[in-house]
């Protein structure tokens, strides 16, 4: 589980090393990472949204 | 495809059998043919054609700006050829053209026989002919060619004749077209695999039409939708879009975009295949960071989803608003710039040769960053509101398009030719036609950067004095940068007719299973049995 | 479809053209799904306006008090899009309480010897004064069909959300009024 949201959030960024690339081979289903790669898509959008609340509050 | 191994007992492998499967003729051919190589080619020749009558409408509105006035066309068919260039640009030749390729490769680069659905992907191809002869014929109708840009905004695409309505036919059909395409694609890489080529082991080029395809089966429908919605308000009545019904244009806005910014990922992600195929073969180096290239295409492919509103910054949305698509915006530039940074990479202590696949390969790398850091700008809002609607986002857009998705188009096919042909192109042509395009092209483009600048509006035929300089420039650099792809077109017909003989393995560290596993020119069938790659380091 | 498995056995034709056809049948579903999805963004693009409050027409009038310590200045203005119809304000100008329930009166005639639809589509300056400005009765939105030389008087009965801010000190509200008579023939 935590295996997985750690590959999406490497994913978002662009850039996964080698070895944590190992290990998700081993340890990640795709249905998994395609249902997290989702789920880190809203959290992504409604963290903006707060930072966005957060600025354009006066 | 109904029993492989059979086909292999009876007629042997390889090239043997070409000829019992051509049918009675040609031409008969053509129409019936559910080879995927027939098919890959015949995308690839249809786009070429495209991409030529597509350029013939940019030079005639790049000649209309040759000059200050009106001289070459009246207003309302400059309007049209704004608007049928794009839509042929994106639909007939870009799109197609990358089918083509995916037709060609996938099933060589993953060792199935053919497409999953051979018969459909037929289909798929013949159906963009009418919706061409539709397209191109809107032009000869009363009221002439849909004139309110590609985006088709609402009021003027309520307005106007028929032309509009044979557009909007048109882009249903062809979106059919992709949606079946993709379909097939899809299938084909998750069904067909060769044993042992696992998902990770796929070269970055399935990887990214995978992406793609899932893209476009997503995206489509929603123009359909949008467009339908267009087509009910034109003629029966409805108001979704019209004011005078208690409907809103910027709905249209909204719903045209949330399809139009995943299009242009549907335009570039596989363009970051054919690059990752060329770069690691002439740096002499595998690709770095593949799995990176891999996490990095689905993420943009799933943020490509929430940015669309920085298309639309200046229609009236909440401050809160244009800052969340600004950020957005800002944010999904980090996976693609980890992608060019990854390519670098790969060139790094690479043993680099220069052959015109990887000119083309790096010219893509450096003006693809270009038109990707003009969209960083146009990404803020305060900057965006100056500048939107003016030359500075056409060269923004033709910086990212032409040496993005069509140079990586050229640098496929010279890359490929051989395999495809089994005969080598011209060198040393090759060469100038990459130099002239890379000089021509900047000639053209980045004075339009200059143009936005200072003010210049984008589709308007006529333009103040001041801009005089700068657009005369571009147009001659925009008539070099047509004529020098004749070029193009020479090579590929005198590598067919009289090329050198290439070898199986033309570039020595392409590693994919077209290269390692079959013969030049590629048999008419090949992989009938899946070759077996368990245990091998088939490579990315 | 599992990333992790790293070797698989070859697939017999039929098996291929088997699981061909599920895969088939799943993406065709996505196909339609977002179809719907495109469609259903008609009303969720309303609702988000809505609750964005970036839209002019808001769905529920609240009974208020009456704010007597501000008065604030009304301007009405008509537009005639594409339609030979005289379309003017009767009541140009009006001052009201916030909360005050006040009707004014649009007049239309019909100049043409046809029978004409034509419907109305208002607009606020400034335009979140939009959101503040209750109407109980309009005739905007609703289609208004005339006979030829047809005269008639529409009444506007509203009130302001004394929750107005108190910035806003003056208003403008503009019709503009649209010729549907060919889409209303077709539907």
């Amino acid at each position: 589980m935590w295996d997985t949201f750690r590959a999406v959030f490497w994913a978002f960024l662009g850039i996964r090393s080698s070895q944590g690339y190992d290990e998700d081979r081993k340890k990640l289903k795709i249905h998994h990472v395609i249902i997290a790669g989702v789920v880190c898509a809203l959290v992504f959008v409604v963290m903006l949204l707060m930072l966005v609340k957060f600025i354009t509050a006066k | 495809m109904a029993s492989a191994t059979t086909h292999d007992h009876a007629h042997g492998h390889g090239h043997g059998h070409d000829h019992d499967h051509h049918g009675p003729g040609p031409w008969t051919r053509i129409f019936t043919t559910t080879n995927h190589k027939d098919i890959g080619s015949m995308y690839l020749w249809f786009s070429l054609l495209m991409f030529f009558v597509g350029g013939a409408m940019a030079l005639l509105i790049r000649a209309e700006l040759f000059q200050p006035g009106l001289q070459v066309v009246q207003p309302e068919v400059f309007n049209s050829l704004t608007t049928v260039h794009a839509l042929v640009m994106i639909f007939g030749a870009v799109m197609p053209a990358f089918v083509g390729f995916a037709n060609w490769l996938i099933p060589l680069q993953i060792g199935a026989a053919d497409m999953a659905f051979p018969r459909m992907n037929n289909w798929s191809f013949w159906l963009m002919i009418p919706a061409t002869i539709l397209l191109m014929a809107s032009f000869f109708v009363p009221g002439g060619a849909a004139a309110s840009g590609w985006t088709l905004y609402p009021p003027l695409s309520t307005q106007g004749g028929i032309g509009v309505d044979m557009t909007i036919m048109a882009i249903h059909i062809l979106g059919a077209s992709s949606i079946m395409g993709s379909i097939n694609i899809i299938t084909t890489i998750l069904n067909m695999r060769a044993p042992g080529m696992t998902l990770m082991r796929m070269p970055m080029f399935v990887w990214t039409w995978l992406i793609t395809a899932y893209l476009i089966i997503a995206v489509m429908p929603v123009l359909a939708g949008c467009i339908t919605m267009l087509l009910t308000d034109r003629h029966f009545g409805t108001s979704f879009f019209n004011a005078a019904g208690g409907g809103d244009p910027t709905m249209f806005m909204h719903i045209f975009w949330f399809f139009g910014h995943p299009e242009v990922y549907i335009l570039i992600l596989p363009a970051f295949g054919i690059m990752s195929q060329i770069i690691p073969a002439f740096a002499r180096k595998p690709l770095f960071g593949y799995a990176s290239m891999v996490y990095a295409t689905a993420s943009i492919a799933i943020l490509s989803f929430i940015v669309w509103g920085h298309h639309m910054f200046t229609v009236g949305m909440p401050a809160a608003g244009q800052l969340f698509f600004m950020y957005a915006t800002m944010l999904i530039a980090v996976p693609t710039g980890v992608k060019i940074f990854n390519w670098i990479a790969t060139m790094w202590r690479g043993s680099i040769s220069f052959e015109t696949p990887m000119l083309f390969a790096i010219g893509f790398l450096c003006m693809f960053t270009l038109g990707g850091f003009s969209g960083l700008v146009l990404s803020i809002v305060p900057v965006d509101i100056t500048l939107h609607n003016t030359y500075y986002v056409v060269a923004h857009f033709h910086y990212v398009l032409f040496p993005g998705a069509i140079w990586a188009l050229m640098a496929g096919v010279y890359f490929w030719l051989p395999k495809w042909t089994g005969r080598m192109y011209n060198e040393t042509l090759g060469k100038w036609h990459f130099w002239l395009s890379a000089i021509s092209f900047n000639v053209t483009f980045f004075p339009q950067h200059f143009l936005g600048l200072a003010g210049m509006p984008r589709r308007i035929p006529d333009y103040a004095l001041q801009f005089a300089e700068w657009n005369m420039i571009s147009t001659i650099g925009a008539f070099a940068l047509g004529f020098s792809q004749l070029l193009f077109v020479y090579n590929v017909f005198s590598c067919i007719r009289s090329g050198e003989k290439a070898k199986e393995r033309q570039w020595d560290s392409a590693d994919s299973l077209e290269w390692t596993h079959l013969p030049s020119p590629v048999p008419y069938h090949t992989f009938e049995t899946p070759p077996d790659l368990r245990g091998t380091n088939a490579a990315h | 479809m599992s990333v992790t498995t790293d070797e698989f056995d070859i697939a017999s034709p039929a098996e291929v053209r088997e699981s061909n056809a599920v895969t088939l049948r799943k993406l065709l579903l996505i196909v339609p799904v977002m179809l719907v999805f495109c469609f259903s963004l008609v009303p969720l693009y309303q609702k988000i306006c809505e609750v964005l409050g970036v839209t002019a027409t808001r769905a529920i009038a609240q009974n208020s008090q009456v704010d007597t310590s501000r008065l604030v200045k009304l301007d009405f203005d008509a537009t005639n899009r594409n339609l030979a119809w005289r379309f003017d304000p009767v009541d140009r100008h009006v001052e009201a309480h916030p909360g005050a329930i006040v009707t004014i009166n649009y007049r239309v005639t019909n100049m043409t010897d046809r029978v004409t639809t034509g419907r109305a589509t208002p607009s606020f300056g400034p335009s979140e004064a939009g959101l503040y400005f209750n109407k109980i009765e309009c005739f905007c939105f609703s289609n208004q069909t005339l006979q030829p030389g047809e005269t008639r008087d529409m009444p506007v009965t509203f009130f302001i959300d004394p929750k107005m801010p108190v910035a806003i000190e003056a208003i403008a509200l503009s019709y503009t009024m649209f010729d549907i008579t060919d889409a209303t023939k077709k539907s």
